[in-house]
């Protein structure tokens, strides 16, 4: 059942041919049946808690009901939750009980979800590839030995192995779409500000976004109309209207104008992920969109200027860990994290703060302006989402540069801000997904899943199953 | 130019940090830096003359909010995850040296 989309569920739990109890057993005979291998999980709820919750759902289901009233879903340990440990994927808050629910989270459980647990990450976010968790280190479902991608990887197995419907990643240089890419499945950056980050634990606030990770665009789309919008409690969150997002599906994208920047097929992109982008523009063709080329000359600086960034930010956020308040001592902050606390406090250290921290965010105007000029000849920009397959577990943690360069592709985009899809477009020889990442304008995310959803209707990767679910 | 970073400009951090390394993290540390700094190093030409800085991508400006009085957490869940409470504070490690 739980490879059917959101709104086919829903309306299956409308007629009464299934109901959230169904749904509820079936994600933890899944989890079961997998998650001892996959380790996708941190935390799972009480099976007994979860049930009662169905039960309550299958009662009170009405006629108008949101379209995730009575569905399982999970999120990635980076949201706290109220009454369920939240640990940011770190043995420094191996124990820590959150008063509250972030405000993504309560949205959905008011909407009628039924949250299962706690995906498994890269502690605070810390990381390309999910190894860098205190946690057992997930498997790709594609490839037992390979990685998951990351830091959202718990959540992109969790619903590439169809354990829940869908999930809610976080992503401050690509963590929700790299492991969306490398796990076969849809996953959403949304525009900064479209998602209230309260509750979100903090990685670099200038960058960090939420949003969800699902089986298709379609799906995607019906979870953005929930989970977007202003909340008080964050005051970057905007005010503009959320939109009716799903109305956008089925729009034909004929005369829609794609820019592929030049810069993107250069040096350091496999072979074969080149190829996936190539062959999917002749896809996007053949419904009738143009494709042009346009250039971002700084792109090449990317990943130095978002890495400054992001490791200032997240030496500063990551200061209010004093274990007085909650959460242990600073000692049990991963190797990764330390280096990061410590190229951070560098970059923002008295003689260098001009020359690193401050240069890295005039440079960020730059990459804008020029994220800008290439989105006034066209609409939306494809890409690549990683340079690199999944690579075997253990090669990438003793490679600490490596693994930033994993985020050269989606980096850059968390720092203009702008939006952007992530789909399944293919697969390597040796059976690895390959993903399409579409950047859009700031508040696009309609234009995306037009594009996203079309391209979709004509091809059937995301329907692709790993084996080990056959 | 290649740029050797020291163990003690790793110290110096870790304390800036407020994390204790033993010698031989700070000797990993300090090859590691070395490599990811010398790639960052390819900014240091770049002309940035006349170009303001960004520090945030949100739209709005000057988010504002009535100063009304809200609910908020009770002192006993605020405390709850802290190891060391006293009165319904939380107890630190003291700052000044008694004489």
């Amino acid at each position: 059942m739980l490879n059917k989309s959101i709104k086919e569920l829903s309306s299956l739990l409308n007629k009464k041919q299934i109901s959230s109890v169904d749904l509820v057993n079936e994600t933890y005979s899944q989890i079961e049946k997998f998650d001892s291998k996959l380790h996708s999980f941190i935390t799972v709820k009480d099976k007994s808690v979860t049930l009662k919750e169905a039960e309550e759902k299958d009662k009170n289901r009405k006629s108008d009901s949101s379209v995730v009233f009575g569905l399982p879903f999970a999120v990635k340990d980076a949201y706290v939750t109220k009454d369920l440990r939240t640990t940011a994927g770190s043995k420094l808050l191996e124990n820590f009980n959150s008063p509250y629910n972030a405000t993504v989270v309560e949205k959905i459980i008011k909407a009628g979800g039924i949250l299962i647990g706690k995906n498994n990450m890269d502690n605070w976010g810390h990381g390309a590839s999910n190894e860098n968790t205190n946690y057992e280190i997930p498997h790709n479902p594609w490839d037992m030995e390979r990685i998951t991608g990351g830091s959202s990887g718990g959540s992109a197995v969790s619903v590439s192995t169809r354990m829940v419907p869908f999930a809610v990643g976080e992503d401050t240089g690509g963590s929700i779409r790299n492991p969306s890419s490398m796990c076969n499945i849809s996953g959403l950056k949304v525009t900064y500000g479209r998602v209230s980050r309260y509750g979100a634990i903090a990685y670099a606030s200038s960058l960090d976004t939420v949003g969800p990770m699902a089986k298709s665009v379609e799906d995607l789309s019906y979870l953005l109309e929930i989970m977007a919008g202003h909340d008080d409690h964050d005051a970057t969150s905007s005010r503009l209207p959320v939109e009716k997002y799903s109305q956008y599906l089925g729009d034909s994208i004929k005369g829609e104008i794609i820019g592929l920047p030049k810069e993107f097929l250069e040096k350091g992109l496999d072979p074969e992920i080149k190829k996936t982008v190539l062959t999917a523009t002749k896809v996007f063709e053949k419904l009738g969109a143009k494709i042009i080329e346009v250039s971002l000359p700084h792109f090449i600086y990317g990943i130095s200027i978002y890495y400054l960034i992001a490791l200032s930010e997240t030496s500063s956020n990551l200061g209010r860990y004093d274990s007085f308040r909650y959460g242990d001592k600073r000692e049990l902050f991963s190797n990764e994290t330390v280096r990061r606390i410590l190229l951070g406090t560098y970059a923002l250290s008295s003689g260098y703060a001009d020359k690193l921290y401050k240069k890295a965010q005039k440079l960020r105007t730059i990459l804008i302006q020029e994220y800008d000029q290439a989105l006034k000849k066209c609409d939306v920009l494809l890409s690549p989402v990683t340079p690199s397959l999944p690579s075997k577990i253990g090669e990438m943690i003793s490679d600490p540069l490596k693994n930033l360069l994993e985020d050269l592709y989606t980096g850059t985009v968390n720092l203009v801000g702008a939006p952007a899809l992530v789909i399944p477009a293919g697969f390597s020889e040796n059976n690895l997904p390959i993903g399409l990442q579409i950047v859009g304008k700031k508040f696009g995310e309609g234009e995306l899943f037009q594009l996203g959803y079309s391209y979709q209707q004509e091809t059937d990767w995301h329907k692709k199953l790993p084996i080990i679910l056959k | 130019m290649t740029k050797v970073i020291t163990k003690d400009l790793i110290d110096t951090l870790s304390k800036l940090a407020k994390i204790s390394l033993t010698k031989e993290q700070e000797e990993k540390y300090a090859s590691e830096f070395t490599s990811v700094m010398n790639y960052m190093e390819e900014i240091k030409n770049l002309d940035v003359d006349n170009i303001e800085e960004t520090a945030r991508v949100a739209n709005d400006e000057n988010v504002l909010r009535e100063d009304i009085v809200k609910e908020s957490l009770l002192q006993k869940e605020a405390l709850k995850n802290s190891k060391n409470t006293s009165n319904g504070y939380f107890l630190v490690p003291a700052i000044f040296k008694e004489d």
